[in-house]
């Protein structure tokens, strides 16, 4: 391998290490927890603003609530479940996987399996192409200044 | 002659100018008849001038607060300030059709004047696809349903008006953000008109493309910087501490643009393959049916937005508009599918065509993901009688593995080659950027952020920055090679030559500031909410905010409660006034943020609650966000960019090859 | 490949058409709560005038009607004379008004109570969790429980006389006939 593939697959590796890094399971404080839980709960008197988000008073109570819960130690579905119990499914910002809601998941994840694989059906190799002595640099700086002004 | 009377006159004799020009405009196409389409230029100008009459004379009369219409009375009171009368003309429904109107009538001018004159047979059709587009609206305004001009019973005038609804006159920004959209809406039918104009004709040429180029890119430019003042609305007015919440109406804005979005990519296919060209059709009738959709969403009631001011019987006419675009733009696209289908293939995975493909994929994916998002509760509903919610948790769930597929892309693709690439091209276009990911997800990761998303975001960025970078120095170097010229005077020349393609770099920088503020701002945004009695102080984030007093402000059309805050810590010294708005139209009070915007985070300071009886104490919540400025910058390099991607080329010169071809034809 | 495309093209704009029709058939201001048609959750709040506490079993086997209100509520205002007459009408039958006061401080809806002059048991809901388990939205919010405890159905925003009495007389006859 040359040297430029090695640094790109270096490179490629470190972001990857990175991103394993970041993404490590790690422990959430109860404030991290609260604001999480808010995050995914429906702010009932805003125009689709969460719990978390809305300075008005209801989702200011509801907030206090789920402080108490997560207090008191309810895992996360506990603490949606009592919500759902007293304003429905409505309440939850973003459906259950299983349910009538879980579809809106199955169709971009479809959309975009389906697009990605007819745009790759498309694009078919070129012909292999005979190798000539390569440009001078004259003719090279000619051809750079060319496809610099070429309209894109 | 009062002014409901000048309005309701223009308006329809506008109408009954439309119908005419529509006319004339179908029959100076199928005769080809001269005399035909001079008097639909003539009557062009003539509708333009009587919406124009018509608008003026609407903020007229909410000016003069004349409260004899219905639309003056609802929107409009005795206090409401000069300049929230003026900008009230697109406070509702009603007035904000005015505004559409006009924007259209001033489309039909430029096609029926210009156009013409470039491409006369398509330019015909298209001018009589806009007048019938025209027709339709200007009908819509006539209408009980939508007409601004609607008289109330003598005895029923009020004294004074509602006045506009409070979130429209709290900020002078309301000036901007409608019209910005309203022109980047309207201008989608003209790059619409004209496609339908190619497929009713039967065009096998690409000349309507770079016909409607300016008009595609002006859209989409206004378009996007429309959506980002909306969301800068959203969080310097609004007040709840956010840019972006899905909103149906944020939701309905951003669907056309997305599809613009791929349509302003994909049309350099075809310009230099002919390939996706029914890709390219497609585009334009979704962008320009997705402005109505959006129209539809927001105006007709039918689900609950920000935006949701009146519920009106417009509803069902805008839905059937939608449906019959629709079905003669698809229809249409059908009929032509074989005769535009690509002759020749796409080329290599690896080549820039194949990167313009995908893109397309994502973009559409994206679109249709947002669409499904806003009308599933509905579609739920009506099924199975269930109701339910999907908001900003869905929605950034999909969207941001989608948004971060295309920064990867729009990465890669300016640095392939058509057709394809070799292993030895991949190779040195993108050592440096890779070593800039690697640089910038370090940079994310020390900084401290959590979440794969985050990091994921700082290295393409980097990746793209770096990649945007080396397109300019090897432009500059070339020209330096070539002609002599010192950096600098290259830098400049490479948009004089070059606009679009550089220009288009510098909106991929845009979109890369912008990308970075929205992940940082996101991930690292910490927060306080505390009850405070005056003196008292909070801390977060290194700020110190203590307490003062809470003050009461009376003006004529509000009365405010606000807290007084003085702000020391991380080097600054300053005073926010975050308070409660009542408006006397409203129930409850709106919320106005004290916002100290900086170069690294706004403090962002919210009143959410306060002691009404005796001012003892008030509920502050302190918000920290970072970089949530360059989110406004970088919507201002994109415009810039834009502006510089319209630079016409720069004429060719032929003197060379008519010597060369002298020269031959001399020398037999 | 271009019949499928037809037909899909079709279908899907014909779809999309039919969704958006039928949504015009919902309000979208018609939010359905969890609550109605389950048991009314217990409370125990303290009363506003007084010392005593307000629960919900201390009126079993009664049609409780709970009303939501708070003292800055301009509907409330609205809404309190239809309150007043029914409560005229029905004191001391086994029908029992209860208004529960919430997002509001003790003092401003002692005042309220004493200027409108409303004779009602009123509790105070400091922390507004007992608004939260029955899924009020904001004031004022209605809510009809029956003789069995069961929430009957509840009415958002101010409550005119004409409904007050309909949902009233509604559950009297589901319980004389149990």
């Amino acid at each position: 391998m040359t040297t430029a593939r090695w640094v790109i697959v270096a490179a490629v590796l470190a972001v990857g290490l990175a991103i394993a890094w970041t993404a490590r399971p790690q422990p959430q404080t109860a404030a991290e927890r609260v604001d999480r839980i808010s995050a995914e709960l429906r702010c009932p008197v805003c125009q689709g603003l969460s719990v978390q988000d809305s300075p008005s008073e209801t989702a200011r109570s509801m907030r206090a609530l789920v402080a108490q819960r997560v207090a008191e130690g309810r895992t996360d579905d506990e603490i949606r479940a009592e919500f759902v119990r007293s304003y429905g499914d409505w309440i939850l910002l973003e459906p259950p996987l299983l349910s009538v809601g879980g579809l809106v998941w199955l169709a971009p994840l479809a959309a975009i399996v389906l697009g990605a694989a007819l745009a790759w059906s498309r694009a078919r190799a070129p012909a292999p192409i005979a190798v000539v002595a390569g440009p001078t640099d004259e003719e090279l700086g000619r051809l750079r200044e060319l496809v610099a002004s070429e309209p894109e | 002659m009062s002014w409901g009377d000048i309005g309701a006159g223009a308006l329809r004799a506008a109408l009954a100018l439309a119908l005419w020009g529509l006319g004339a405009a179908a029959y100076a196409a199928w005769k080809r008849d001269a005399r035909a389409l001079a008097s639909a230029r003539l009557v062009a100008i003539g509708a333009f001038v009587l919406v124009l009459i018509a608008d003026l004379a609407m903020v007229g009369a909410l000016t003069a607060h004349d409260f004899s219409l219905v639309y003056v009375a609802e929107n409009n009171a005795l206090e409401t300030p000069t300049f929230y009368s003026a900008i009230s003309l697109w406070a509702a429904l009603a007035g904000s059709i005015l505004l559409w109107t006009l924007i259209l009538a001033g489309a039909v001018v430029w096609v029926a004047l210009r156009g013409t004159r470039s491409l006369p047979r398509l330019a015909t059709v298209a001018l009589a696809v806009l007048f019938a587009m025209l027709a339709f609206f200007l009908a819509l305004v006539v209408t009980a349903a939508a007409d601004p001009f609607t008289r109330l019973a003598a005895d029923q005038i009020p004294a004074d008006g509602n006045g506009p609804n409070a979130l429209l006159q709290n900020h002078p920004f309301m000036a901007l953000h409608p019209p910005l959209l309203y022109l980047g809406y309207v201008l989608t039918s003209v790059p619409f008109a004209y496609a339908i104009a190619a497929l009713i004709l039967g065009e096998t040429t690409d000349r309507w493309l770079t016909e409607t180029r300016k008009a595609a890119l002006a859209s989409w430019a206004l378009l996007g910087v429309g959506i980002v003042a909306g969301a800068w609305w959203s969080y310097a007015v609004l007040g709840w501490g956010g840019y972006w919440a899905w909103d149906p109406v944020e939701n309905a804005a951003i669907m056309p643009w997305l599809t613009a979005t791929a349509y302003l990519h994909s049309v350099m296919v075809e310009e230099k393959r002919r390939l996706l060209r029914t890709w390219n059709i497609a585009l334009v009738i979704a962008t320009f049916a997705l402005t109505i959709l959006g129209t539809f969403l927001t105006r007709s009631g039918v689900v609950n937005s920000v935006h949701s001011f009146t519920q009106s019987a417009i509803g069902p006419l805008l839905l059937g508009y939608f449906v019959a675009i629709l079905v003669v733009g698809v229809g249409l696209l059908l009929y032509r599918m074989d005769d535009l289908a690509d002759r020749g293939s796409v080329g290599a995975p690896l080549s820039r065509e194949a990167i313009f493909l995908f893109q397309n994929v994502l973009f559409v994916a994206a679109t249709l993901t947002v669409l499904l998002g806003t009308i599933y509760p509905l579609i739920a509903e009506a099924l199975s009688g269930a109701q339910l919610s999907i908001g900003a948790p869905y929605f950034d769930r999909v969207e941001v593995p989608i948004g971060l597929a295309l920064l990867f892309l729009m990465g890669i693709g300016p640095q392939l080659p058509w057709h394809g690439a070799s292993r030895a091209t991949l190779e040195r276009q993108f050592t440096a950027p890779a070593i800039a990911a690697a640089a910038g997800a370090a940079v994310a990761v020390v900084s401290g952020m959590a979440g794969w998303a985050p990091v994921l975001t700082y290295a393409l960025a980097a990746f793209v920055t770096a990649t945007v970078v080396q397109e300019f120095v090897r432009g500059v170097r070339a020209r330096h090679t070539l002609h002599g010229e010192p950096a600098p005077t290259a830098f400049v020349a490479l948009f004089r030559r070059n606009g679009r393609r550089y220009g288009g770099y510098v909106v991929h920088l845009g979109i890369v500031i912008a990308v970075v503020a929205i992940a940082t701002s996101q991930a690292r945004t910490t927060e306080l909410e505390q009850t405070l009695a005056p003196g008292d102080a909070m801390d977060v984030a290194g700020y110190h905010i203590t307490f003062a007093g809470l003050r009461d402000i009376a003006e004529p059309q509000r009365a405010t409660t606000a807290a007084d805050l003085v702000i020391t810590g991380n080097g600054a010294s300053l005073h926010l006034h975050p308070g409660l708005v009542q408006y006397p139209n409203t129930e409850s009070a709106i919320g106005s943020p004290g916002i100290a915007a900086g170069s690294r985070d706004d403090l962002y300071t919210i009143l959410a609650a306060y002691d009404g009886t005796g001012h003892a104490w008030a509920t502050i919540r302190v918000r920290v966000i970072p970089l949530v400025s360059w989110l406004w910058a970088g919507g201002a390099v994109v415009g810039f960019g834009a502006l510089l991607a319209a630079l016409p080329p720069p004429k060719r010169r032929p003197v060379a090859v008519a010597v060369r071809v002298a020269d031959a034809v001399g020398a037999e | 490949m271009s019949r499928i495309a037809r037909y899909a093209a079709v279908a899907l704009i014909l779809g999309l058409a039919a969704v958006l029709t039928l949504a015009f058939a919902r309000d979208p201001h018609d939010i359905k709560t969890g609550t109605v048609g389950k048991p009314a959750p217990a409370f125990a709040l303290p009363s506003l005038t007084g010392s005593a506490t307000v629960s919900l079993d201390q009126y079993k086997g009664k049609i409780v009607v709970l009303n939501f209100w708070s003292s800055w509520c301009i509907p409330c205002k609205q809404e309190n004379p239809a309150l007043t007459d029914v409560w005229e009408r029905y004191r001391g039958t086994d029908v029992v008004l209860i208004g529960i006061v919430f997002q509001d401080s003790a003092d401003a809806a002692r005042e309220y109570t004493a200027r409108l002059g409303n004779t009602w048991a009123s509790a105070l809901d400091g922390d507004g969790r007992m608004a939260l388990s029955y899924g009020v939205f904001g004031p004022p919010e209605t809510y009809f429980i029956g003789a069995d405890g069961i929430i009957a159905g509840r009415h958002i925003g101010p409550i005119d006389e004409q409904t007050l009495m309909t949902g009233i007389e509604t559950l009297r006859a589901k319980s004389a006939t149990r």
